[in-house]
């Protein structure tokens, strides 16, 4: 819609340009920055999360980030939230998958802007933060606590007085009551965990106002990417919207044995645990009387094609969050630009999307989408 | 703009069901769901010419004349990718011959195929129409 007008604009823009040396280009026609629009506006307003009654509750942001770096959480007294999803690195660490995940190896997302997801996990087994947050509390090769060991710890934590202002006294919550209290304290933080607007922004923005001038300082190699993106490279079919995915799950020819052998059946498994689940929006444990969003874990359909498809991540500040994909198996945004580029059409599902086809991108086009996507960059 | 046939379609559509019946006027904008068993339509209003994208949203469906049929099911696929919507929308009776469908979520952008299967007297119609979503 608002491209409507441009083209006239563009006109005037390329001829009061044309002479002097090397100018600032605008290289977008009115549909690709119809297309570049709907990637923003942002940042959107802050999430909030009815389902959790901490969630915006200041003491229970300050008691949840004391929670996310408290070794206290885990079995062994050494591991944290913050082992795996350091707050130097995006809340992610750097790693293909972490040390002490052998049986379902998956790379740690990074936690910036979590809140706004539809789904959790690669797998979307959780449809909320707080139940997303008791998992690795659980898990074995995370925090591997159970729910009486979280009780026996919280009594003897430096964080108890705090605890025990929200929650009242520890004695009378039952064991599975503190771990999902700390759940949505861990939630309650992470909410908090917001990235900033990026030059992409600052570009899309400039384009809404119509200023083609500011608009036009965006380098021209990320406007070159940017075209690929939404254009020839079909990218923004999956990585739609201002945060650059669906939310929904795609397979994108990423492999899916795992090195012990097996596979990871990735959406498949997740719906399974998904549907198990006490704590989803739909459950007891929530604290919206209106279950809002529960329409989402009532209606979600299988598909046989679930299997090995994976959740499409988010693309902002990806230039940070290396390794990609869900088993960390691409080391740069090089090797993932690569991967789209030479795709092998035979890993895909035979019964797939049509969409992925190798792109052939010459070096150009790859160091353009690759300067694109670096500036989706909130630093 | 793609849609805009569309549109210009339901707005015939509109005036022609208009003519045929007093009571069937359809929503401002809605979109006509065709049948190859009948010339009369079904619309589709989604309150916007576009569907978002990923975004859950509501849309009635509204028949011109209730004995018409019953609404049993509304599907939409996208046929240049050979799938469905993920979550199965819930459908609600508002009214003689008006049906209010939650739940409908397109997760890309491109054109989706609505379908809604009627039924009346032991015989089944599928009603269809394209939308965008942007
Ligand atoms: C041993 C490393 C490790 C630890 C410790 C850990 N995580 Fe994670 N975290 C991961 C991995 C790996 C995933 C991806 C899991 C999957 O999809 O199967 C993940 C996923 C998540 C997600 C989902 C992110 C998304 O984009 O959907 C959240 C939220 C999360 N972790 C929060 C936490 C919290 C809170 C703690 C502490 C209670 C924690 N994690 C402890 C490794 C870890
Ligand atoms: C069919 C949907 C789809 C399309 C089209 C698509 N992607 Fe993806 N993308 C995904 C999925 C799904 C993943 C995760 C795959 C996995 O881990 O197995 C992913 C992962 C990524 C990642 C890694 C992010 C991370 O944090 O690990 C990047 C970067 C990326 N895609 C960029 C692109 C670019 C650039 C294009 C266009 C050339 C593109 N994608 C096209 C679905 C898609």
């Amino acid at each position: 819609m608002t491209g409507r007008a441009l083209p006239a604009l563009l006109m005037v823009l390329c001829l009061a340009t044309g002479a002097g040396a090397e100018p600032p280009r605008l290289l977008l026609d009115p549909d690709e920055i119809a297309a570049t629009l709907r990637h923003g506006p942002w940042p959107p307003p802050p999430p909030q999360d009815p389902s959790n009654r901490l969630s915006g509750n200041r003491d229970a942001i300050s008691l949840g980030r004391i929670l996310f770096t408290s070794p206290a959480l885990s079995r062994d007294g050494a591991t944290s939230c913050a082992t795996c999803h350091r707050p130097d690195r995006m809340f992610q660490d750097g790693r293909a998958t972490p040390a002490q995940a052998r049986r379902l190896p998956r790379n740690s997302p990074a936690l910036v802007d979590v809140a706004f997801n539809r789904w959790f996990g690669w797998d979307g087994r959780s449809d909320n933060l707080w139940s997303q947050s008791l998992l690795p509390l659980l898990n074995e090769e995370e925090m591997d606590m159970d729910f009486g060991r979280l009780k026996t710890a919280a009594g003897t934590a430096p964080w108890r007085p705090d605890y025990e202002t929200l929650f009242g006294p520890l004695a009378y919550r039952s064991p599975e009551d503190v771990a999902i209290d700390i759940s949505k304290a861990l939630a309650a933080y992470q909410e908090t965990l917001l990235s900033g607007p990026t030059p992409f922004d600052r570009f899309r923005d400039a384009l809404a106002a119509g200023d083609l001038t500011a608009a036009a300082a965006y380098p021209e190699a990320a406007q070159r990417g940017l075209k690929l993106f939404i254009g020839r490279g079909n990218c923004a079919l999956c990585h739609s919207g201002p945060r650059f995915t669906n939310g929904e799950f795609h397979d994108a020819a990423v492999g899916y044995f795992l090195p012990q052998g097996g596979v990871d059946p990735g959406r498949h498994r997740g719906l399974t645990l998904l549907r198990a689940s006490p704590y989803t929006l739909d459950g007891s444990w929530s604290d919206d009387p209106d279950r809002t969003g529960a329409w989402a874990v009532r209606s979600v359909l299988d598909s046989h094609a679930d299997f090995g498809r994976f959740r499409v991540p988010g693309l902002r500040n990806v230039a940070r969050t290396a390794p990609y994909m869900h088993d960390g198996s691409l080391s740069t945004l090089g090797d993932v630009i690569a991967h789209y580029s030479t795709i092998d059409p035979e890993r895909l599902h035979a019964d797939g999307e049509n969409i992925l086809v190798p792109l052939g991108l010459s070096p150009a086009d790859a160091s353009d989408l690759e300067a694109f996507l670096r500036t989706i960059d909130s630093e | 703009m793609r849609h805009c046939p569309a549109i210009a379609l339901s707005l015939g559509a509109v005036i022609q069901a208009g003519a045929a019946s007093a009571a069937c006027v359809p929503p401002d904008g809605a979109i006509a769901l065709r049948s190859s068993g009948t010339e009369t339509p079904v619309f589709f209003d989604m309150g916007t010419p576009l569907a978002p994208v990923s975004v859950p949203f509501a849309a009635l469906l509204v028949l011109c004349n209730p004995a018409d049929g019953e609404l049993r099911d509304v599907t939409a696929t996208m046929p240049a990718h050979g799938h469905g919507m993920n979550y199965r929308p819930t459908i609600r009776q508002d009214g003689a011959g008006a049906y209010r469908i939650d739940g409908l979520l397109f997760h890309m952008p491109g054109l989706w195929r609505i379908e809604a299967v009627l039924q009346a007297a032991g015989e089944t119609r599928r009603y269809a129409a394209e939308v965008t979503a942007e």
